[in-house]
């Protein structure tokens, strides 16, 4: 039995999204800026596709923009952000353990200028609303947060933190990376001025994001040419790849109270297993109930990734972007976490398609995955 | 379309300069995937003969991979009439003035000496001729930037201009074949590519050891041997014995310091059972002097103190990180080899080495831990890949090698 609890990292496509994807690669290939019969089908397609992206986001259909992913709808909020509200101040505020693609861009902002101030975590990995709050000053013109935490799980209130913050500075540009939220967490309110999501951590197709803009949030394009996408991202519209995210995200949107209660009984009989197999858990107890993060100490965490991939049990060591990386987990390192600890980290994530049954075999490869490694380095 | 090959060290190889001239006009032939017949010998050059669809530049490209190659320049042959040549000077001219070159010479060679004009003459009328026609041509025959060759044959005019330099060397499998150990990292690949260089073939060895190192680094050093297959006109064959057994005994059993001493003589065991059974002459291995702590002449010589029978070849021995590195870029293993997949365990490798590792004790180790059924298992579930000249590498289903070697007798052991 193969049993996939990679699902952080991506997700399967469902059937009924690669179906409702084919027929517009295949007979309906128009473009929607077209104006004979194809280009209308097409155009069409697209206003039904940001119909359903919106409703899964709680928000209008005006306020999507199609990206083409997650990396892209983040460099969009943050670069965008900081080149609109440029002339209002000089600071951003974000968190220690935020994905590369918010961390990078900041990275690159601050080598034009920008002050950032990266807020730290608790040891177990929880964020400290208060000094969040407390970094935002009058100089601070972006701030941005994810909303759930894609190695350990950890949510963070970005509502709550937004609101404390543009109490303190009004024309506060507040970002929040939904990738790992949607379809477990409620889309957050208007006080978030830009919020990103991603197809393909949904059963959607990969190549596929939005960002959900506030009314009056203001950001600068990155890519200038046709004015696709109110000018906010020039383009062919990628038309089959963000029906797909439509219909994925609108799914992920109806089923998330349904599979909120599922993930907590299967993430509660994983969390027994690994215990039982000697695991410590690393994600917070009010992280996600489909993310687990989990230490093996003495055991180092690729041999045993690969212990349990011989047994058809297929994890991840850290954030699978971390890991190509091939360095120690800077998210896991940032809750202070000894090497030890961080070095036997692996992350078990499920999606709603994750069965009892296979979260049983995957309790069951655990331990003897182990029992092989403890028997093999326990030596060492 | 034809091709000029120049070579110029197997020129020297003395009474044997015909045999080698016959290697590398084999290899040229299969680098090229041209029959043979296509390949001519002729003074001292070969002349290929492309067919009308092949692709030049890909050509030229294949040929600065094929060792022997000293240079290959495109050559337009035509009759033996000066206009003629003259079309062809001014269309070399054109192309290398437009891309930047604008001060040349023309080289004239007059094979055929019943020719009325003379080299100088010929090289005069060729030279007016393209300064005529081509705005910017400059003619300096002290520092030219490229060269119009032309050779008066009896048969016909050749021209050229300039050729793409080869990689030299001595043409691949003239000396034999020869196992490479190769690993994921940045060196191995570059000293299996000094040892075809200097005439060897070389075939590789891959240790794997699942569940320490995955999936993903047989895939990267399959993907390394792919790119040095493109150096050598035969088949490419990876053995990929397992040493997870064996490091698992060694690091239970075996003092801390000398693990991976003791595991590296377990896999030159393992690959010169391979070496002897596939008539391999040679192991050749990244290793260099001093790179690591535990990279010391005695502990160099406690490995191959295991195949007394074998000569090990470590090319690198001379070259320092930064040379290496240039090396591996000019191949086309670096990107690969950077890649971030691990390919050994960082719990086994010793806090502390042993830098003065003696072989009898080694010996004596390995007596008490019985490696010898672990690497006679290695070696009886060897996999074994093919890689045919850049292509897909493609799982062989060969028989594994027979028993490990005798060390004093290179003869199978009881």
């Amino acid at each position: 039995m193969q049993v996939y609890l990679d699902n952080n990292a991506t997700t399967r496509v469902a059937p009924e999204v690669l179906d409702a994807m084919l027929p517009w690669f295949r007979e309906r290939w128009g473009n929607p800026s077209s104006l004979h019969a194809l280009g209308a089908e097409a155009a069409r397609a697209l206003a039904e596709a940001r119909e359903r992206t919106a409703t899964a986001l709680g928000a209008d259909a005006t306020q999507v923009v199609f990206t083409s992913g997650g990396t892209e709808a983040n460099n969009l909020a943050l670069q965008g952000a900081a080149r609109a509200l440029r002339r209002r101040g000089d600071h951003a505020v974000t968190t220690a353990v935020e994905h590369p693609s918010v961390l990078e861009v900041f990275r690159a902002l601050e080598a034009e200028g920008l002050r950032v101030t990266y807020v730290p975590v608790a040891a177990d990995g929880t964020l400290d609303a208060d000094a969040f709050v407390e970094a935002v000053g009058p100089q601070t013109i972006v701030a941005s947060l994810m909303h759930a935490q894609n190695e350990t799980g950890a949510v963070f209130p970005v509502e709550a933190i937004a609101a404390r913050a543009k109490a303190r500075r009004k024309e506060l540009f507040v970002h929040v990376d939904g990738v790992q939220a949607l379809g477990k967490l409620p889309p957050p309110g208007e006080v978030i001025d830009a919020y990103t999501v991603s197809a393909h951590k949904v059963h959607g197709p990969k190549g596929a994001g939005a960002l959900r803009l506030g009314r009056r949030a203001r950001v600068a394009a990155l890519l200038h040419g046709g004015g696709q996408e109110r000018g906010l991202r020039s383009g062919t519209e990628a038309l089959p790849a963000w029906v797909g995210l439509g219909v994925a995200a609108l799914r992920a949107h109806e089923t998330r109270r349904a599979f909120a209660s599922r993930a907590q009984a299967l993430g509660s009989r994983l969390r027994t297993g690994i215990e039982a197999a000697g695991g410590v858990v690393n994600s917070p107890p009010n992280a996600l109930p489909s993310t687990l993060n989990a230490s093996f100490p003495g055991l180092p965490a690729e041999p045993l990734l690969h212990a349990l991939e011989a047994r058809g049990v297929f994890v991840s060591t850290g954030s699978a972007c971390a890991s190509r990386k091939g360095k120690r987990s800077p998210v896991l390192r940032a809750m202070g976490l000894p090497d030890e600890r961080v070095d036997s980290a692996l992350r078990f994530s499920l999606s709603r398609e994750t069965t009892a049954e296979e979260v049983e075999a995957a309790v069951g490869a655990l331990a003897e995955a182990v029992a092989e490694l403890r028997a093999r380095v326990g030596r060492c | 379309m034809l091709i000029h090959v120049r070579y110029d060290e197997v020129a020297l190889k003395g009474g044997r300069r015909g045999w080698f001239e016959e290697r590398l006009r084999e290899n040229v032939a299969r680098q090229l995937g041209v029959p043979l017949g296509r390949v001519r010998r002729t003074r001292g050059r070969l002349l290929v003969d492309l067919p009308a669809d092949a692709d030049p530049r890909a050509a030229l490209a294949a040929l600065g991979r094929t060792f022997g190659v000293a240079s290959a320049a495109e050559v337009h042959r035509v009759p033996k009439e000066l206009a003629a040549a003259e079309e062809i000077a001014v269309r070399l001219a054109e192309e290398l003035v437009a891309a930047g070159r604008t001060r040349f010479k023309c080289e004239v060679r007059r094979a055929d000496k019943s020719f009325p004009e003379g080299s100088y003459a010929i090289a005069a009328r060729l030279g007016a001729r393209v300064l005529e026609e081509i705005p910017g041509a400059r003619v300096d025959v002290h520092e030219p930037e490229f060269v119009i060759g032309v050779e008066v044959r009896d048969d016909a005019i050749y021209l050229h201009s300039g050729g793409n330099p080869g990689p030299r060397g001595v043409p691949t499998g003239t000396g034999g074949r020869a196992l490479c150990l190769l690993s994921g990292g940045i060196d191995s690949p570059v000293a299996a590519w000094f040892a075809l260089k200097r005439g060897l073939h070389v075939d590789h060895c891959y240790f794997h050891a699942f569940p320490y190192t995955g999936e993903r680094v047989l895939e990267k050093v399959l993907s390394i041997a792919r790119t040095l297959s493109r150096w050598t006109p035969r088949r490419v064959r990876v053995f990929v014995p397992s040493t997870t057994e064996i490091q698992d005994r060694i690091a239970a059993a075996a003092p801390e310091p000398l693990r991976v001493v003791l595991l590296r003589r377990a896999m030159y065991r393992i690959a010169d059972a391979i070496r002897s059974a596939r008539g391999h002459k040679a192991l050749v291995t990244g290793e260099a002097l001093g790179q690591v702590a535990s990279q010391t002449p005695e502990n160099l010589l406690c490995v191959e103190a295991v195949v007394p029978q074998t000569l090990v070849l470590r090319p690198l021995v001379g070259l320092d990180k930064v040379e290496i590195m240039e090396r591996a870029r000019a191949i086309g293993s670096y990107e690969t080899s950077i890649l971030p997949y691990q390919d050994c365990c960082s719990l086994f490798a010793p806090r502390s080495p042993e830098t003065r590792a003696r072989p009898d004790r080694c010996a004596a180790i390995e007596e008490e831990l019985e490696l010898g059924p672990l690497e006679e298992a290695s070696l009886r579930e060897l996999a074994v890949y093919g890689i045919e000249r850049g292509g897909e590498p493609e799982r062989l289903d060969e028989r594994a090698p027979p028993r490990l070697r005798d060390a004093a007798t290179d003869e199978p052991s009881e």
